[in-house]
């Protein structure tokens, strides 16, 4: 079976508020904000979206594109970055550890980097814990960690009994010495199964340095079928584990307007339309945004109160839906 | 081998290593190697999805060796393969390295299984009695050739086989709880048997894979099959089943063969697909393989009450599958039945199929294929003399289908422009010719000769001519005359010019005469005399007489004739008072001769000399005088040679030449006709011998089509369709004239939806 891709079209492709409304100004919320969403709801659904449609009207149009003290609109694109991890991807920064050199050039226990399917990996040797320590990564300026998520070579639907681990994230606060001790620790993930989520949602911890220590126990071996580059007093290989971690760091958000002149300075088009009673109140803005939702992920735009009088945003895509497995019925 | 009873799980302790050498080559091109478990051995499925006796092999085994040439000094260089099996299957095991130049293998088993003791009863808290140990009978070491495979069966063996829900009733533990340790056991009948050694009969589920055990006159078969416990309405057996070859194979369906007088009668059969995602076994103990997201069903039918043509089911997949793992669901829809199978065969696909897997997304980048065979290059009209095509194809739903690439005969292949003709060259060779030659030659010689022979008038020899004296025309005639007379008169002068060795001269000559009238007793006789050379010839002329220039020679210069001296002196030759006697000798002798004492000391000097280093010395007077001395290594020698004398030749010849002529005509007539029939020619084509493959010689076409095709993943969030496809058709099943490889480069990406 194949299912046809279709445009985005219709109430569909409007971000509408809570209560399904198309104006967002029409349905304040607290802290004096409006917004409307789109959700993307349903597995087997992929919205491709391509750009975004503004219509904004205000009585202060030609003000507004004076900078503000506060935002004026926002736009928020909520995507699951990582399996499970979902966060606006244009308000973060991933610091991705992984690969043989960052597996090298930390301290391995029982552990050896090898290539399995064609992806380095911390594979356990032996039948001991294993560890591995990262390398201290320090930065020129402090930066603001908000979550992690690490990836293993193993599903999650390994048994539990397959191994346990555990993972850490060693801090240096901004002023220390990345030479001396790490002055906090952050607990990513204590003695956990396979099945357990592999991310870590925190509060935001700013540090100017920072450190992955990864601790395993492996029970029982994995299925495994690699060249590697062993030799025959090796050890015995035990579990192809950790792949990655990925760090997130929050920046300053690219869909955050603090004016109109931003908003139309990134937009492909825009059209002031005319008011002959004065100056013009009506802005149409075509915004371009690539997105690609499945499942859970949503889109939001948020504007602030008191400055609009009506604020439409509709989306520009296509939607598939994937075909349905089917079986021969019994 | 066996070890200590399982106390606690030291699995992961235990290893083992052996050296294995081969004997008979110096170096041998290794493909992989080969071994297999014992599919016998009874075991249960833990939760983690592992075999307990793991058919007696290990869970992990590496296979590490040397690499040809010894150490050559690089570090990362692949060195070893690992292979962890947690749930091997029961069958002939390949493990491909190669090729690999070496004698010498290192094999690492480790992580152990565990051996059932089923004689041995249950534990107290209704665990097995089991010990660590391994059960390998056989290990191979195989060559590195490549070879083409082509038969319907593909071998395949059991990794597991479960009853759900379980039933242990008749097994190897009835009397065990089927909610206990022991509720993924086998769901193998045992059946007691006459004979006391054993004593019981297992009718196990490996057996319909691979060799069944036949155990004499059973109530059920006299030879092994697989019959699993009771069964009632909506219950199942699940086969667990591998791929056996090094490379999976395109799975077109299943065969089984039942046992009808015992299997249930109304029953349904399904085939999954099996594609776990890293970390997770195929054999899932609790898992339906209905609903898990990395199985897709290929299979499903009811049969109630129908009888199969021979006991053999046969069923077709909806489409090929390359999973290398495939579960067979048989459930009963009828209460009360067994599941009784004598055989069961994994079908090959007749064509090469790559589709959507369930765990996998496939980035197909291009397909590559070989045709080898001896008649290949033979006829640009087809590909192999029974004739042969193939054709490449891009199938998808609802979509016409898109020809990627189609050959039935070389040309073409040659003209899309993917493929590659290695073709060993042609030509005729002649076997055989037969030709019938006719010769007829016909032709006459005459000669003439003598006076009266007619003369070409250009050559007549009677010519008058003009002489150049002016004497007038007269006959030249054949005549001619020649004298010669050659006089050679040659004076040897002695010196000349130089007074003194001519007064030496005269003065040795003068001695030597007294020696001999010394020895001979006659005084005043003179032996020995020389000529006068009071005048010197050299200048002889009168232009001689004063000093000037003559026709070119400056008379001056002419210094005269003073003989050839020679001198040899060895480099570790003593100056001994010999040499000194030499000199002394030859520059002394203007002065009044030596006294006969001075002669006797100088003889007896070089006597004695002589004998002391084997030195031979003369001296000799005469219109020839000289002394010559030589010696071996020691002594130095001194000579100066002057010759006085004549010698000359005469040599008077004359020729005369008389009347000679002579006149010849020859006259010929030469015809010869030959004639030649070529009756009868038999010609062969030959190859010649440019291109081999492992060591025959053979045409190859080779060649790339580039797909770019992206297969999802079933168990991908979002995708279009995964009924799509490249297919491979063949018109016919390559024969002995021809072999095909077909394989694909494929980026494989695991989609791991495990949240």
């Amino acid at each position: 079976m194949i299912i046809d891709t279709s445009r985005l079209a219709g109430a569909r492709a409007y971000l509408r508020t809570a209560t399904g409304l198309f104006d967002l100004v029409q349905a304040p919320l607290a802290g004096g904000t409006h917004s409307g969403e789109f959700p993307v709801k349903g597995e087997g659904v992929l919205v491709e979206i391509d750009s975004l449609d503004l219509y904004l009207q205000s009585g202060k149009l030609v003000d507004l594109f004076r900078r503000q003290d506060r935002r004026i609109l926002s736009l928020e694109v909520q995507k699951e970055m990582f399996p499970g991890l979902f966060a606006d991807p244009y308000r973060h920064r991933v610091h991705a550890i992984g690969g043989m050199e960052d597996f090298l050039r930390g301290q391995c226990f029982n552990l050896r980097p090898l290539d399995v399917d064609g992806v380095p990996v911390l594979v356990s040797t032996g039948t001991a814990d294993s560890t591995w320590t990262s390398a201290v990564y320090h930065f020129g300026e402090p930066v603001k960690l908000t979550a992690a998520s690490w990836d293993l070579a193993t599903s999650r639907l390994t048994p539990e009994q397959g191994f346990r681990y555990e993972m850490k994230l060693h801090l240096w606060n901004p002023g220390s010495p990345v030479t001396g001790p790490h002055d906090a620790e952050l607990a990513l993930a204590a003695d956990q199964t396979p099945a357990a989520p592999r991310l870590l949602e925190f509060a935001p911890r700013t540090a100017v340095a920072y450190r992955v220590v990864f601790k395993a126990t492996v029970r029982h071996d994995a299925f495994l079928r690699e060249r590697l580059t062993i030799s025959s007093g090796d050890p015995s290989v035990g579990r192809p584990l950790l792949r990655s971690v990925n760090v997130l760091e929050s920046v300053n958000p690219a869909h955050d307007f603090h004016s109109l002149q931003e908003l139309t300075s990134m937009a492909d088009e825009y059209k002031l339309l005319d008011n002959p009673d004065g100056p013009p109140t009506r802005l149409s803005v075509s915004l371009p945004l690539a997105a690609s939702l499945t499942d859970g992920e949503r889109i939001r735009l948020t504007v602030t109160g008191g400055l609009w009088d009506v604020v439409e945003a509709r989306l520009n895509g296509r939607v598939s839906i994937r075909p349905p497995m089917i079986d021969k019925p019994l | 081998m066996g070890g200590s009873p399982v106390s606690e799980d030291i699995s992961r302790k235990l290893w083992i290593e052996f050296r294995v050498t081969l004997v008979g080559k110096d170096k041998a091109l290794i493909g992989g190697i080969c071994f297999g478990g014992y599919p016998f051995l009874p075991y249960y499925v833990t939760p983690q999805g592992e075999t307990s006796s793991n058919f007696g092999l290990p869970r992990e085994l590496r296979v590490s060796w040397r690499m040809a040439g010894g150490a050559n000094g690089f570090i990362d260089d692949e060195t070893g393969i690992t292979m962890q099996q947690p749930a091997a299957h029961s069958g002939v095991h390949l493990m491909p390295i190669g090729p690999v130049s070496t004698n010498e293998l290192i094999l690492r088993l480790s992580d152990f299984p565990r051996i059932l003791q089923v004689h041995r009863g249950l534990t107290s808290d209704g665990r097995a009695v089991e010990r660590w140990g391994l059960l390998i009978p056989f290990f191979y070491v195989y060559e590195h050739r490549e070879k083409t495979r082509w038969s319907p069966r593909v071998p395949a063996a059991l990794i597991a086989a479960q009853q759900s829900p379980a039933n242990l009733s008749g097994s190897y533990y009835p009397q065990a709880d089927s909610l206990g340790p022991l509720r993924g056991l086998c769901p193998d009948q045992v059946r007691l048997t006459a004979s006391a050694d054993p004593g019981y009969a297992v009718l196990s589920a490996a057996s319909i894979f691979g060799p069944a055990r036949a155990y004499g006159p059973l109530p059920i078969a006299e030879q092994e099959i697989f019959l699993s416990g009771a069964l009632n309405q909506g219950e199942q057996v699940r086969l667990f089943l591998e791929q056996t070859e090094e490379h999976e194979r395109c799975i077109a369906g299943l065969r089984l063969f039942f046992a009808p007088s015992i299997h249930v009668t109304e029953f349904s059969v399904e085939v999954y697909e099996s594609d776990p995602i890293e970390g997770v076994s195929p054999v899932a103990l609790d898992a339906d393989p209905a609903k898990d997201k990395y199985s897709r069903r290929l299979f499903v039918e009811e049969y109630r009450n129908i009888t199969f043509a021979n006991n053999t089911g046969v069923f077709r997949f909806v489409r090929p599958s390359t999973c290398r793992f495939f579960v067979i669901v048989i459930t009963c829809l009828k209460d009360e039945g067994r599941v009784a199978l004598f055989k069961a065969e994994l079908v090959q696909s007749s064509s090469i199929f790559v589709g959507a897997r369930p765990a996998r997304r496939q980035d197909i980048q291009a397909l590559r294929f070989r045709l080898t065979g001896a008649d290949i290059g033979s006829d640009y009209a087809r590909l192999t003399p029974n004739g042969f095509s193939i054709a490449v194809e891009h199938v998808s739903a609802g979509q016409p289908r898109r020809l990627l690439f189609e050959a039935s005969n070389l040309l073409e292949l040659i003209e899309s422009g993917f493929a590659q003709v290695l073709r060993n060259q042609r030509h005729l060779e002649t076997t055989l010719e037969v030709s019938d030659l006719q010769a007829n030659t016909k032709g006459w010689r005459q000669s003439e000769t003598g006076k009266d022979v007619s003369w070409n008038p250009g050559m007549d020899p009677d010519v008058v001519r003009a002489p150049e004296d002016g004497s007038g025309p007269h006959l030249i005639h054949f005549r001619s005359y020649g004298t010669n007379e050659t006089r050679i008169h040659t004076q040897q002068i002695g010196f000349v010019g130089d007074d003194k060795p001519t007064q030496m001269l005269q003065d040795q000559v003068k001695t030597l005469n007294e020696l001999i009238q010394q020895v001979a007793g006659a005084s005043n006789t003179e032996y020995v005399t020389i000529p006068n050379l009071a005048a010197n010839p050299l200048f002889g002329s009168s232009a001689t007489t004063s000093s000037f220039t003559w026709k070119g020679i400056d008379v001056d210069r002419i210094k005269g004739i003073r003989g050839l001296y020679h001198l040899n002196v060895p480099p570790f030759s003593p100056m001994t008072q010999f040499a000194t006697n030499v000199i002394t000798l030859l520059q002394a002798y203007p002065e009044p001769p030596p006294a006969p004492e001075v002669m006797q000391e100088f003889f007896r000097d070089l006597f004695l000399r002589t004998i002391l280093s084997g030195f031979s010395g003369s001296m000799s007077l005469g219109y020839v005088f000289g002394v010559s001395l030589s010696s071996g290594q020691l002594l130095p020698s001194a000579s100066r040679v002057a010759t006085s004398g004549d010698t000359g030749t005469i040599q008077i010849q004359g020729t005369e030449a008389g009347y000679q002529f002579s006149r010849y005509l020859n006259t010929s007539y030469d015809r010869t006709r030959h004639v030649r029939r070529l009756v009868r020619k038999e010609e062969q084509r030959r190859r010649g011998g440019d291109v081999t493959w492992q060591g025959e010689y053979v045409d190859i076409v080779t060649g790339v089509i580039p797909i770019g095709i992206r297969l999802p993943a079933s168990s991908s969030d979002a995708y279009r369709t995964t009924d799509e496809a490249i297919r491979v058709r063949f018109s016919a099943p390559p024969d002995s004239n021809l072999r095909v490889d077909v394989w694909f480069d494929v980026i494989e990406e695991a989609a791991k939806d495990d949240y």
